[in-house]
């Protein structure tokens, strides 16, 4: 479908500068009617800083924008908002102390007011036609946000965005926090918006579902649009090739089909967990890659976190098989060999204000010692500058400060320590997650290569594609308990595995 | 492992300007150490203009370094607890028990020996114990210290009331004489750099400071780590104890007040963060600690009136944190 | 980065507002930054005027026919009463004496005091005049003597600082202050003058420094406890010593049940001393209430309000000195039209601050005996201080000690009449004397 529609907002020259970097390089969009437009690109590319924008979030450094027309510079996000222009985001806006309907019409309880008394009744009402609007039926408008789930209250967000009748609706990088069924929601909303002859703007990662539900798509890179093809064009290779830059050498996955050792290095022994694992037992064997899937509450990131000693194991126990060493805590978890890489790369697994080297290096004060107690610094420097220069993690120097880097390069960062510390033992929750297509190719090259230096990898990951590419065999977790295994010699059913989740 | 080997500035960075580049130079690993010192090199030059080279006499430098020896002793013990990101203002308190037992641990037995080990027991033991409660039951530092900043300063007034417990004057007078002070805290200040800066302990307590949970994966235990810090922190205490004795002969309730304002003053002006974390460092008391003395004295020998004295040694550490300060501002969250 | 600029910007006019507001008072006449010393203080350490400079009962000698002296005076406390007393050293004194004064900011510890010992030797000080009454007083005589600085204090001898009476001393130029049972019993008299027949109005003392041995707000707070004592026939539970030092509030307990609640500290001793003593006005229970130390600046708004809300007319007495703050508490209305302020003991600024003054600089122009007594031990010199009961008193003695008007009481007449460059054959006993003459009515008699 591809007859011309009327323009609704059009971008023109458009520049938007951080500090030293630049996110965007004289960019210029058209967004027709009734046309659902992809935004691919790395991380850092530039797609949801031109749709932060547009909405109003920030404004540009120069350059100009039209809307209806009209010449359009919003001052802030309620302006834009109001305009017509709904954006839903990846992270959490619902606030969870006060109520569906509160969220929903926050910032705009003029028209339920009373003189200063607000009609709660009349905003429960208006709410349940915004979530009827959306087709959500089990959310009570009058209870607290809070006691739902993240999906839900994505859910609650897009009845909020939607609720205005927005011209133009943006959907930044949402469909990763949302169940298979959340994302039905959203992709019906989208096409029937579009049908209704609004202008939709679709950014992610995730190329299989921009293909699928896109009318055109734009690829950017480094702040600059480097090429726009409509449906009947899509071709992922091209699109890959053009998003990266660079041919990306060998294959994205692994295509071996070595076995694993028989040796088993780890092993749940029934073990109970505060909130979600119940007597659940598992063993993990040398050289093995072992993939855990299944929706985001099943438990696996519980599980994740106790065999390396971080969650309270009530009952049972973790057992390192070497030495017949139980993992009482994350220090005899790390003295044993064993490493963790967090799902909450900020907060969990980096130290942001540090440099890069003092984040490497935090794994080696005791193999960086030159006698005694005194750490060598030559010692310590080389250690860091291995992994630098092995991993080519992005820096000016190993001094620079974590903060400011990208995601990719953050996890290089993870990996670099983690490897350093030549851990025997990998515990990696969702390693890829936010990282773009070029490092993610060569981090699964790496974690091949561990694999065939005989360690071991537990793998628990969101991403299907990822767990069928990597894993030796994968278990699939459901309600705390594991509902499935599935052998990689047998060949993935991607089918099979969903169903085992939900 | 494919080539991304792209060491320059990514293509389509502009020129550095001015922020940028004073950002880089903060960031250079030395700056700590350099930039607190500078200025301190520049009080000093600029008294020594201002009193026609009366500053720059000997007994004068001397008197600098030795007004701030107490401040400077507890200040280094200190930044091992603040690096972690922990905070104590019952240091005051907690000298002025310490000076108290060993007073009367001279008394009893005319050691000092004995008067300085009973001085530097004490003064672990105090310390030890915030940390104690601290690692235990997981209530805040500042929170346990202001109860027993209370508690030890009650306890020194019930055993003082207004009077003050003193040693013999001229015994004090030698050991000042004979250097027992500085020698003293050259050894603590020694010690103090190998500890945080060549062995683990400074590391560990740093990456608690400025990620505890990424700490605790790297298999780095918070309790130990901080009860560590807090013995340190109870050997400079004590320490100071004995240096506060020695200098006056003499201890009364008075003894201590307001040093847990004056050692976060000490270690801010020495260019690191009472909140710990990366950037932290077992000389910024020393430095610090000197640089407040230097402007004490300075400012005295210039005439300048004590009135105006306390405006501009406002002023002076107003500048000095601000500079400090600074943090480098970063891509909002979409980049992730 | 503008609003880091903007804040900084703020706080620094405040501090410059803030300074230059507390230094209005004095003129910077006597700063003169930059003095070097150094030729000076090159020989060593401060140095008395030898003896053999000035024949010992030798010619008078002019004060320009000395070299210039430096004068260092270390401050306990900083109110009214400092800033009144530096504007007269340096403005009125230093020109006509040719002398030059080094002022310490506020010192709270012996450590302070150290270390602005050490300063002023490293300045070339040739003498300390100290207003900071301590134990301490017998270690810093010690650090003086070790300096050959000269040090002389204001307080009275008392057993705290025996030590350095009879250690033999060179430097110590012995003491001088006003001798606590003076006031107290100007306090006692007129507690008797003011109390009811059954003393249920309640009493409350604050007892400032006494805690931490400051003879003069102990003896105060002795003496009322004493006179209760006597008026009412009370039996305390615990020495009247022991109870006047009392680190913490106390309620006294006593045989007739009466309320007396003596509160120590001051405003400067802690942060929420005032809170703690308007808590303890407003429960209404005192009716007489006593000041050690010039605190009433801080308790006025506290009484007010406790008249007012109670419908009580608290009788108020202060220790102090003739100050400005004084003047408007005695000039300021309670709610029955009366002044705030019953009675005050003062202290003129001018005639204590010269009494220490004389005391160094009759020893640094050779007329050290002086300063001492027929036994050799250095001299205490009794101050006269006066009891003002009426606003009238009060406005009168506000025309004395003006730093505008530069009407001193103890001006360079009464100054000249106590030096021994001026009168060699003055000797100590005629010098205790002349100071025992200057009382009220001499006061009167010589500023009109």
């Amino acid at each position: 479908m591809s007859t011309e529609h009327e323009i609704l907002v059009q971008v023109k020259d458009m520049c938007k500068n951080f500090g030293v970097t630049i996110a965007l390089n004289h960019v210029d969009i058209d967004i027709r009617r009734g046309q659902i437009l992809g935004l691919i690109g790395e991380n850092g590319s530039g797609k949801s800083t031109v749709s932060s924008i547009i909405a109003g979030i920030q404004p540009p450094t120069s350059g100009s924008m039209t809307y209806k027309g009209h010449p359009w510079s919003p001052a802030t996000a309620l302006e834009a908002a109001r305009g017509g222009i709904g954006m839903i985001v990846q992270e959490a806006g619902t606030i969870g102390s006060i109520s569906v309907a509160e969220n929903i019409f926050l910032g705009n309880y003029e028209p339920f007011k009373t003189g200063p008394i607000i009609n709660k009744k009349k905003m429960v009402a208006e709410a349940r036609k915004a979530l009827d609007k959306i087709g959500v039926e089990d959310i009570d408008p009058s209870l607290p946000a809070g006691l739902y789930d993240m999906q839900d209250r994505k859910l609650i967000e897009i009845a909020k965005v939607m609720y205005h009748e927005p011209e133009l609706i943006i959907v930044d990088e949402t469909t990763t926090a949302l169940s298979q069924k959340g994302r039905d929601l959203l992709y019906k909303l989208i096409h029937d918006g579009a049908q209704k002859g609004k202008a939709v703007v679709f950014i992610s990662h995730d190329l299989e579902e921009l293909m699928e539900h896109c009318d055109k798509m734009t690829v950017l890179r480094d702040g600059v649009i480097i090429d726009s093809f409509p449906r009947e064009q899509f071709d992922p290779e091209d699109i890959k090739r053009k998003m990266v830059g660079r041919e990306i050498s060998g294959q994205y996955y692994r295509v071996d089909e070595d076995g694993y050792s028989s040796q088993v290095v780890l092993k749940a022994d029934c073990i109970t967990t505060m909130s979600s694992l119940l007597c659940f037992s598992m063993e993990l064997h040398k050289g093995e890659i072992l993939g855990i899937g299944g929706i985001s509450s099943c438990g696996m990131h519980e599980l994740g976190r106790a065999l390396y000693g971080l969650e309270d194991v009530v009952d049972g126990k973790v057992v390192l098989m070497k030495d017949e060493k139980v993992i009482t805590g994350a220090k005899s978890a790390f003295d044993n060999g064993m490493g963790y890489v967090s799902k909450n790369r900020d907060t969990e697994s980096l130290e942001l204000n540090a440099s890069i080297e003092a984040n490497i290096q935090s794994t080696g004060y005791k193999k960086n010692r030159l006698f005694g107690p005194f750490i060598s610094p030559a010692k310590e420097k080389s250690y860091a500058a291995r992994q630098i220069e092995t991993l080519a993690i992005k820096c000016i120097n190993g001094r620079q400060k974590v903060k400011a880097m990208s995601g990719g390069n953050k996890q290089k960062v993870v990996f670099g320590k983690w490897i350093a510390d030549d851990a025997d033992i990998l515990i990696l929750d969702c390693p890829t997650r936010g990282v773009d297509v070029g490092v993610k190719a060569s981090m699964y090259q790496l974690i091949y290569k561990m694999k065939q230096q005989g360690k071991s990898i537990v793998m628990i990951s969101e991403e299907m594609p990822e767990l069928i590419g990597m894993s030796d065999r994968i278990l699939i977790m459901k309600d705390g308990r594991i509902n499935g295994e599935f052998f990689r010699k047998d060949g993935y059913q991607q089918h099979e595995l969903i169903e085992c989740m939900i | 492992m494919e080539n991304t080997k792209e060491n320059k500035l990514p293509q389509g960075t502009r020129k550095l300007g001015v922020m940028d580049h004073i950002r880089i130079i903060r960031d250079k690993p030395m700056f700590p150490l350099i930039f607190p010192l500078t200025v301190l090199i520049l009080i000093i030059a600029g008294f020594g203009i201002a009193t026609e080279g009366g500053f720059f006499r000997k007994t004068v430098l001397m008197g600098v370094f030795n007004q701030a020896l107490i401040i400077a002793t507890v200040s280094t013990a200190m930044t091992f607890v603040f690096a972690a990101g922990n905070m104590d203002i019952s240091v005051g308190s907690a000298m002025a028990f310490s000076a108290v037992a060993g007073v009367y641990a001279y008394n009893a037995t005319g050691s000092v020996f004995f008067m300085v080990v009973v001085c530097l027991v004490i003064g672990v033991v105090l310390m030890s114990f915030n940390g104690f409660i601290h690692a235990m039951f997981g209530v805040r530092t500042i929170i346990i210290s202001i109860v027993m900043m209370q508690l030890y300063s009650a306890i020194v007034s019930l055993i003082l009331g207004p009077d003050t417990v003193s040693i013999d004057y001229g015994l004090c007078r030698q050991l000042e004489n004979a250097g027992f002070r500085n020698i003293s805290f050259i050894l603590f200040f020694v010690f103090c750099m190998i500890l945080f800066h060549s062995t683990s302990v400074g590391r560990k307590l740093k990456f608690v400071g400025g990620n505890a949970r990424c700490a605790q994966q790297t298999g780095i235990q918070y309790k130990n780590t901080v009860l560590i810090s807090f013995a340190v922190a109870g050997l400079g205490v004590g320490l100071s104890a004995v240096f506060s004795i020695i200098r006056t002969s003499t201890v009364g309730t008075t003894l201590g007040a307001g040093m847990g304002m004056d050692v976060m003053l000490a270690v801010v002006l020495g260019g690191m963060s009472i909140f710990g974390g990366s950037r932290s460092n077992a000389y910024a008391g020393l430095l610090g600690a000197v640089t407040v003395s230097a402007l004490n004295k300075g400012l005295l020998m210039c005439d300048v009136s004590p009135m105006l004295i306390q405006g501009v040694r406002g002023i002076v550490f107003l500048i000095l944190v601000f500079l400090n300060s600074e943090r480098p501002a970063t891509l909002p969250s979409a980049q992730d | 980065m503008k609003k880091r600029a903007l804040a900084l910007a703020l706080v620094l006019s405040m501090t410059f507002g803030l300074t230059a507001c507390g230094n209005g008072n004095s003129t910077s006449q006597g700063s003169n930054g930059g003095n070097t010393t150094t030729a000076q203080a090159d020989s060593g350490s401060g140095e008395t005027a030898a003896p053999s400079q000035a024949g010992a009962a030798g010619e008078a000698k002019t004060p320009q026919d000395f070299k210039k002296f430096k004068i260092g005076v270390m401050e306990s406390q900083s109110n009214d009463s400092t800033v009144l007393r530096r504007n007269y050293y340096e403005n009125y004194i230093a020109p006509r004496y040719n002398v030059e004064f080094v002022f310490s900011e506020q010192v709270k510890s012996a450590e302070d005091e150290m270390n602005f010992i050490e300063n002023c030797v490293d300045m070339g000080v040739d003498g300390i005049i100290s207003y900071r009454s301590s134990p301490d007083v017998n270690q810093i005589i010690q650090v003086c003597e070790e300096y050959e600085l000269l040090y002389s204090v204001n307080t009275t001898r008392t057993p705290m600082v025996e030590d350095a009476f009879t250690g033999g001393y060179q430097t110590m130029t012995g003491v001088w202050g006003t001798e606590p049972s003076i006031v107290s019993n100007e306090f006692k008299e007129w507690i008797k003058s003011v109390a009811s027949e059954d003393g249920s109005e309640g009493f409350m003392v604050t007892s400032a420094l006494a805690f931490q041995g400051n003879t003069m707000h102990a003896e105060c707070t002795q003496g009322v406890l004493a006179a209760l004592q006597d008026i009412y026939g009370l039996t305390y539970e615990d020495t009247i010593e022991n109870l006047a030092a009392t680190s913490v509030p106390l309620e006294v307990p006593n045989d007739k049940g009466l309320n007396i609640y003596i509160y120590p500290g001051t405003n400067s001793t802690s942060d929420n001393w005032v809170q703690g003593a308007s808590t303890a006005l407003q429960t209404g229970k005192y009716g007489v209430f006593l000041q050690a130390a010039p605190t009433y600046g801080y308790t006025g708004v506290a009484v007010d309000e406790v008249e007012r809300g109670f419908d009580m007319n608290i009788k108020v007495a202060v220790n102090a000195s003739i100050s400005d703050t004084l003047v408007t508490a005695f000039n300021t209305d309670d709610k029955f039209g009366n002044s705030s302020l019953d009675m005050a003991t003062v202290q003129s600024v001018s005639f204590l601050s010269a009494m220490g003054f004389i005391q160094v600089y009759n020893h640094l122009t050779g007329y050290e005996h002086l300063n001492r007594m027929a036994n050799g031990e250095p001299a205490f010199f009794n101050m006269p201080i006066w009891a003002l009961s009426s606003r009238e008193q009060v406005n009168q003695a506000a025309t004395w000690d003006n730093a505008e008007k530069e009407t001193w009481i103890f001006n360079e007449d009464a100054i000249n009449a106590a030096l021994g460059i001026c009168n060699p054959d003055l000797t100590n006993e005629k010098l205790v004397d002349y100071y025992k003459s200057i009382t009220l009515d001499w006061v009167i008699e010589h500023m009109s």
